[in-house]
Parts: structure tokens; C-alpha cells; sequence
């Protein structure tokens, strides 16, 4: 049985992705909103030089100068630069670069090309081998400039998406020395060591910085992970100060006003929730708005869907949430994978693109999707349980025990997985024609779930176990049905539980017509 | 502005006995300044350039920039200006300096007809071309005299810090090309100590499109050497990356900064852009090596660049200068002596 999503509350740690989006994303823009004293810029008379000496030094200098103020769209400068660019051969790399960048009018960045991917291109790369050689690159850089915070955490960032969890926290507590006060070296951190569970130390970086109480971006992040350790956050009133000062640009406050939302929204008090959500969605980020995607699926009458502006940058798990939710598969699956793309580190994408393939019948696109998640997490029980649960559908039982064999069981697994893997231990064995020891290990998990209460995996474990007794045309088929007959259709709206469900009844029928 | 009665003197003998010979526009020979209109002129065989100052664009300027402002304020400021760079002048040349363009005469015309009928004006000596009519960026062959050029404009920066006088404004049109030799121009903008310049209470008194990071992020130090001596490390930093890479260096940091970083769009401290700027200063010293083949040339050089242009400018300048008990940072000694030896090594480069 696969471990399916965990129905964990969301909170707004912040999203970690490259120095170079986040910039794009604005998260690192400054928070105030008071106006700026420009100089008075002229380029003149760099204008007026060129156009009495057209030679390479004199565009060079013009299109210096128009880049160092500002005045790249002006016409004079385009000539120059394209009078750099005609000149190929007689001028540097850096001058018809920078010549490049005035005529086309943007940086290159080609994380941009993220949302235009889609599932089909899954198979086409190999990221793994693209990591280790930017890992490569970023250690020689640092190397060579030993004081970049910024290339640490981008180093870090490269190694957690290989699941080198030593290398990668080692970059990070080093970017931390260089820039102990950086709002993107902080929330990086923050990230990543929550990423490895290691929450105390996520909340001793910001617990203790006081740049926490000034920056609204390092106060929501103190304040989810506060809550997620189940304490209560001293920044909170703090937070709400922040929220409501008017010096702040709304999108500074989008994900403080959030995580506050979410505090207020479990402590019972909707009106505050409701309140605070709404201030966070004036300037929504993808974390904001994936946050309300999770609240809404909660509680739909907290918030009118409707005035939620979804048309933001990297929105991608708020997409895939919202299409997964609403059971538009395709769509959904396709934003999956444009999120894994954003966050390749990142577990979530990899449990959710596996879960949906599988509904749509891909069993292989799910062992796809667990293969590259365990890139980033090369010992996680769940996704080694739910590839040998897929091999094993697929009757590729010796593949199957691979990976089950994996599982190192010394380490502390949570009982959901137990659960699920003994499960899965089963139906290999009922693909190995080991019945009696199969029906053993489903009826174990079964209990196991009941025990804990989980309606929800019961359900799931009971539905595979009466698809493996009706394949097996045991003797057991009318117990496990009566088993069956327990669960109430409407007991969940789960997709995964009304598929298995459709899958039993179908061949249920078709044993009681001897179809089988 | 031919209306001015700077625009007016050609033809004319001036009462310091130069005669006027040919009205330069826009050209290489000029100062760069918009206040200014260039002649030659010519007294016994020397022909030398001549710079009358020009009070019509200041009144403009002014008014745009200050209206209201009295006639008498903008032109006791300009005669200010004029004064002052005259004075500089005269001061360097008493103290030994000798890489900078000097005033080797000045003085005021009167012509009629004119609202502003005074010329103010000072005489330099003709200069070939300023650096950008000069220097090939494709030819190798240049490689030696662009060091040869850059250890000029180092020695001369070192020469006015040692006499209390700081640059400023270091840029190619203010690098003027005598035969083999470059010298400072436009001591215009310098700041002096030991004089009472009309600058002394500004951070930054050169061209926004050289200014170090510091200086577009609204950051400086109190101490007058720290502050302007820094600055003058970055734009000697700046020359070298404009004969090497063809482009200033600020233009290069903002090449690869972030749009919204922009030194115009952040309202943040100094202090919080810093890990930003380290990482846009790694990325352009990148890009800047590979405008260099030779192996040798470009470690030595994009290693003077990493320390001359360092973004915090109390980091800025040679490491050892730093450990040092006494003296500057911002000591050129250091570099001289590299320039000298890269200077050697290219010609001896040339010769085999």
C-alpha cells in the first residue's frame, strides 16, 4: 500500500529556490515603501561624444554609462549598442554582452522557462548529472571567493537536492557566519534545516536574530516554524504591528499576514484568520496563496475563491493543489511537475506527481517520480515503499524487494509507514503466490490502522487487501469483502479510495460471474 | 548657446597673448564637461588647448535644478569652479606632480554684445586625444602600452594623494594621451584637503556612471581619506577594467545585479545590499578574466581589480597595506610597482 499524502497542517516556511528567482520573485526586495531621492541623470554628453567619434570606445562608454543610469531604452544607446554588435571581432565578450542585454532588454534566466514545462518532458533530462556539475562550479567559486554567503547557500541548495545532508548543512552554517543578518541567507536556513527536521536549529536562527522583529519575511518564517514545534511564537504581536504599519509594501507582508492567519485560524478565532488572510492576499506570493489553497480545502466558506488572484510567478504548488483538489488531473500533474521542477529538493511534489500518476493509471510515471525523489531523499522509507508498491502492482516483484529491502528499519519510521509497508510487504507476497503469509501481513496493517484510528489508510489497506484475495481466487474472497461492505462511500471523498474501490467492486463482479 | 561669448573667441588674440587658432567641438580633445567650450590656440609655435568657461548651460542647468536661484550665487559659483581648478593646478605643480595635465596659463576675456560677457578661461597643454580615441580593444600589440598607460594613471592618482589631493574623477576622457604617456585631466572635480574647494562638502564629486557601489547606495565614511581615497581605488579599478574589458566596472556590477536591486530602487542600509554585492562583484571578475588570454596577465590583473574595486570600501586596497600598522589602505604604491612589472613582462612579450 502506498504511503499517500500526509495530511499534515501547512505551514509557511519559506520556499527556497535560487538567488537568481528569488530576486525575480521579490523576496528580497526592501520592505519599506518610502519614496527614493534620485539624482539628476544625464547621459548627454556620452550621447553628444558618440555621435561626434562612432567608434568602439565611445559606444562602450555610452552604453556604460545608460546601464550604470538607467536609460537602456533610449535610442542613442540602442544604436550603440548595436554598433558594438555589428563590430564583432574588434570588441570584447563583455562589451557585446552588455551590448546584448540593451537590445534585448532582459537577463538571461533560464529558471524562467519553469512554467512552460510539462510532464512530457520528464524523461528528457538528467538532472542529477546537471547538479553535480554545478556543484562543481560553486565549490570552485568558493574557493576563489571565499566570502560569497550567497554561492554557500546556493552550493547548500545543490547538495540537499542530491541528499547530501552533511556537505549541505556545512555551506549553509557557513553563508550564516558571512551574512548572519541576510533575509535570504535566513530564510534559506530556515528552510533547510526544517527540511531535515531539525527544527530547533531552523528556530534558534531566527528566534534569536534581532532582525526577526524588523523584517516581516524572517517574522512569518519564526513564526511557522514556532508553531510547527507547538509553541507559541513571541513574534506575534510583533507580526501583527508589522502587518498593520503602512510603511510596508503589501507584498513584504503577504506571507507574515498568512502565517498569522493560520495561527489565528487553528486557535479557533476565524474572524482575526479570516481578517489576516485577506490582508495576505492584497500582493499574494506562491506561498501565501498555496497556504489559502490548503485553508480552502479545510474550510471552504472561509475565504470567496473567486477574489484570490492566482495569476502570480512560480505559483505552481497553489495550481497543483487547487487542479489536484478539483480532480483536474492532467492539470494538476503538469503543475507537479513544474513545482518538483522549482523545488527539486522537496518531498511533497515527488508524493503528490507519484499519487496522481497512479490515479491516471501510470504506475510507471509514479516509480519515475519516486526515483527522482529519492535523489534529494535516498533513504526515505515512504518513497521506497510506495516504488515497491508500484513494481509489485506491476507484478515486478524481485525489482519490488530491491527497494523494499532498502528500508532500514533501524532508523525511526513513523507508524503510518509501518503500517503501509507491511501492507506492501503483503501484496508482494500475494504477486509471489505466498498467500497465507500476505493475507498476514494486510490483516496486520489493517489492525495496525485501526488501532490508530486511521480511517483513511484502513480503508486503503482493506481495499488492496480484497483486490489481492479476488486475484488470488482464495477462500478468503467473502471475508475480505465483508470488510469491504464496512466502508461507507461517503466516508471520504479520496480520490485514491474511490478508484481502489471502483477497481475491487469491478472485479468482484466479475469473479461472481466466473469472468475472473 | 553660440549665443554665449564663450562660443565667441575664435580668431581673437587674448590679452595673455594666445591667439586663438581653431574652436574644437566635440571631440576627443575635449574635458567632457558641458560647462566648458575648447579651442586651440597658438603663441610662439606652442599650440595648446584652451577651456573658456561657458555660464549660459550653468544658468540653465541651475535653473532647472535650482529655480530661483540668484545670478550672482550661480556665477560667484562658477568663478568659484574656475578658481579653484586654476588654483589646484598651481598647487600640484609646486608639490612635484607630474602625470596630470596642468594649467599652464588662464585668464578672462571680455567680449561686447554678450548679457554674460565674461570668459573665464584656463590653457592646458594639447593632448593627443583623450584614452577612448587611443585604445583598440582587439589589438594584442596595444596589451603593453594599455599597462604602460594604466601604471601613467597610477602614478599620477598617487601623486595627487600624496600632495592631499584626491581625483575624483576618473574616467577615459579624462585620460589624456600625450605620445607614449597618459596623464590626469580635468582636476575639476578633485577634492583638496589643504584648499577650500567648492566640492569638500560633497561625498562624490565625479560622474555618476564611474561612482563606486558605496557611493549609489547612499553609503559613506565620515573620514574625508578613507572616503575619497576609496573612491579613487575603485575608479583606477574601473580604468583597468575599461581598457582590459572595454566597459566601467560599475556598468559591469550592474550587469549582473538584479533589476531590483538596482542601486535607484533599493531603499535598504549599505550594509543589508553587502552579500548581494559580493556575489554581483564575484560573478563580474569572472566575466572580466575572460576578456584576458594569457594565463599570467589575467590572474595579476583581475587580482588588482578584486582589490582595487572591492564593493565596501573599507576593504578596498592592497591586503598587505591593510596589515600594516601605519599608512593607507589605499596606498598605490603596491600597484605601481605591479603595473611597472606587467608593463615589463608584456613588452618583453612583444619583443620575442
Amino acid at each position: 500500500m502506498a504511503v499517500i499524502l500526509e495530511k499534515k497542517d501547512r505551514r509557511l516556511i519559506p520556499n527556497w529556490r535560487s538567488f537568481a528567482t528569488t530576486t525575480i520573485l521579490g523576496e528580497i526586495d526592501t520592505v519599506s515603501i518610502n519614496p527614493i531621492v534620485q539624482p539628476n541623470l544625464s547621459i548627454t554628453n556620452y550621447i553628444e561624444d558618440f555621435h561626434e567619434n562612432a567608434t568602439i570606445p565611445f559606444a562602450a562608454d555610452l552604453i556604460s554609462a545608460s546601464m550604470v543610469n538607467g536609460f537602456n531604452k533610449n535610442e542613442e544607446v540602442k544604436k550603440a549598442a548595436n554598433f558594438i554588435l555589428d563590430s564583432k571581432g574588434i570588441v570584447t565578450q563583455t562589451q557585446l554582452s552588455l551590448a546584448e542585454r540593451i537590445i534585448s532588454g532582459v537577463k538571461d534566466n533560464t529558471e524562467n522557462k519553469i512554467g512552460n514545462k510539462t510532464i512530457k518532458e520528464f524523461n528528457n533530462s538528467l538532472p542529477e548529472n546537471d547538479y553535480k556539475l554545478k556543484i562543481q562550479h560553486l565549490k570552485k567559486h568558493v574557493i576563489e571567493f571565499p566570502y560569497n554567503s550567497i554561492a554557500w547557500v546556493e552550493l547548500s541548495r545543490y547538495y540537499s537536492i542530491l541528499g547530501q545532508e552533511k556537505q549541505s548543512e556545512r555551506a549553509m552554517k557557513i553563508a550564516i557566519q558571512l551574512a548572519p543578518d541576510n533575509r535570504f541567507v535566513l530564510r534559506c536556513a530556515v528552510r533547510l534545516f526544517s527540511h531535515y527536521d531539525k527544527i530547533d536549529i531552523a528556530h534558534d536562527i531566527l528566534r534569536k536574530n534581532k532582525i526577526t522583529s524588523y523584517d516581516p519575511w524572517l517574522t512569518s518564517a519564526e513564526i511557522a516554524i514556532a508553531t510547527l514545534q507547538g509553541r507559541n511564537s513571541r513574534f506575534i504581536k510583533r507580526g501583527i504591528e508589522l502587518v498593520e504599519s503602512e510603511n510596508l509594501s503589501p507584498f513584504s507582508i503577504t506571507e507574515l499576514a498568512s502565517s498569522i492567519a493560520t495561527v489565528e485560524l487553528f486557535a479557533g478565532d476565524r474572524k482575526k484568520s479570516k481578517k489576516m488572510f485577506a490582508k495576505s492576499l492584497i500582493a499574494p506570493n506562491d506561498n501565501s496563496l498555496a497556504q489559502m489553497e490548503w485553508v480552502l480545502n479545510k474550510d471552504k466558506t472561509l475565504f470567496d475563491r473567486t477574489q484570490i488572484n492566482i495569476n502570480i510567478q512560480w505559483n505552481f504548488e497553489a495550481q497543483a493543489l487547487y487542479n489536484f483538489y478539483n480532480k483536474q488531473l492532467i492539470d494538476a500533474l503538469n503543475n507537479t511537475y513544474q513545482w518538483f521542477c522549482d523545488m527539486p529538493f522537496s518531498k511533497r511534489p515527488v508524493m503528490l506527481g507519484s499519487l496522481i500518476a497512479n490515479v491516471l493509471g501510470s504506475n510507471s510515471l509514479s516509480i519515475k517520480f519516486l526515483e527522482r525523489g529519492l535523489i534529494s531523499h535516498p533513504n526515505d522509507a515512504q518513497m521506497l515503499n510506495n516504488i515497491a508498491y508500484y513494481l509489485a502492482l506491476e507484478n515486478k516483484t524481485t525489482e519490488a524487494n530491491k527497494y523494499f529491502d532498502k528500508v532500514d528499519f533501524r532508523v525511526g519510521i513513523n507508524k503510518l509507514t509501518v503500517m503501509c509497508l507491511k501492507a506492501t510487504y503483503g501484496l508482494i507476497c500475494f504477486r509471489e503466490n505466498r498467500y497465507e503469509e500476505g493475507r498476514i501481513y494486510y490483516l496486520d496493517s489493517i489492525k495496525d490502522a485501526e488501532l490508530e484510528k486511521d480511517k483513511h489508510h484502513a480503508c486503503i489497506a482493506i481495499l488492496n487487501y480484497a483486490r489481492e484475495e479476488i486475484k488470488a481466487k482464495s477462500d478468503y474472497i467473502e471475508s475480505a469483502m465483508q470488510l469491504v461492505s464496512k466502508i461507507s462511500q461517503n466516508e471520504d471523498e479520496n480520490i485514491t479510495i474511490q478508484n481502489l474501490y471502483s477497481e475491487v467492486m469491478d472485479l468482484y463482479d466479475k469473479y461472481k460471474q466466473n469472468a475472473l | 548657446m553660440k549665443d554665449s561669448a564663450a562660443h565667441n573667441l575664435l580668431g581673437m588674440t587674448l590679452k595673455t597673448g594666445w591667439t586663438v587658432i581653431e574652436k574644437i567641438t566635440k571631440t576627443a580633445n575635449s574635458t567632457g564637461s558641458v560647462f566648458s567650450v575648447c579651442y586651440k590656440v597658438k603663441k610662439d609655435n606652442e599650440v595648446c588647448f584652451l577651456k573658456a568657461f561657458n555660464f549660459t548651460p550653468f544658468f540653465q542647468l541651475s535653473e532647472q535644478s535650482n529655480p530661483g536661484r540668484s545670478i550672482i550665487d550661480v556665477m560667484s559659483d562658477m568663478i568659484t569652479a574656475y578658481k579653484y581648478e586654476r588654483d589646484l593646478s598651481e598647487h600640484c605643480k609646486n608639490k612635484h606632480v607630474t602625470k596630470v595635465a596642468f594649467v599652464i596659463d588662464a585668464g578672462e576675456e571680455t567680449l561686447n554684445n554678450f548679457s554674460i560677457n565674461i570668459v573665464p578661461y584656463l590653457i592646458f597643454e594639447l593632448a593627443d586625444g583623450d584614452v577612448r580615441s587611443k585604445i583598440a580593444f582587439s589589438n594584442k600589440l596595444d596589451f603593453a602600452w594599455k599597462l604602460h598607460s594604466l601604471h601613467d594613471i597610477a602614478v599620477g592618482l598617487q601623486q595627487l594623494h600624496k600632495v592631499n589631493v584626491s581625483h575624483q574623477d576618473l574616467k577615459p576622457s579624462n585620460i589624456l594621451v600625450f605620445h607614449r604617456e597618459s596623464r590626469l585631466g580635468d582636476l575639476g572635480r578633485s577634492m583638496c584637503k589643504d584648499m577650500d574647494s567648492p566640492y569638500n562638502k560633497q561625498q562624490y564629486t565625479g560622474d555618476w556612471t564611474y561612482a563606486p557601489p558605496e557611493m549609489m547606495y547612499g553609503y559613506y565614511d565620515i573620514d574625508w581619506n578613507k572616503r575619497v581615497f576609496a573612491t579613487d581605488c575603485y575608479l583606477l579599478g574601473s580604468m583597468i577594467v575599461f581598457y582590459f574589458a572595454g566597459i566601467s566596472m560599475s556598468a559591469l556590477l550592474l550587469k549582473h545585479l538584479p533589476d531590483n536591486l538596482r542601486w535607484e530602487k533599493w531603499r535598504g542600509a549599505f550594509d543589508e545590499i553587502k552579500p548581494y554585492l559580493i556575489e554581483v562583484f564575484s560573478k563580474s571578475i569572472i566575466e572580466f578574466r575572460e576578456n584576458i588570454d594569457d594565463y599570467y596577465f589575467k590572474d595579476e590583473i583581475s587580482k588588482m581589480i578584486e582589490l582595487l574595486c572591492y564593493p565596501f570600501p573599507e576593504k578596498r586596497g592592497h591586503p598587505k597595506n591593510v596589515a600594516l600598522k601605519y599608512g593607507s589602505n589605499f596606498d598605490l604604491e603596491r600597484f605601481i610597482t605591479r603595473l611597472d612589472l606587467l608593463t615589463k613582462k608584456a613588452e618583453l612579450k612583444i619583443k620575442r
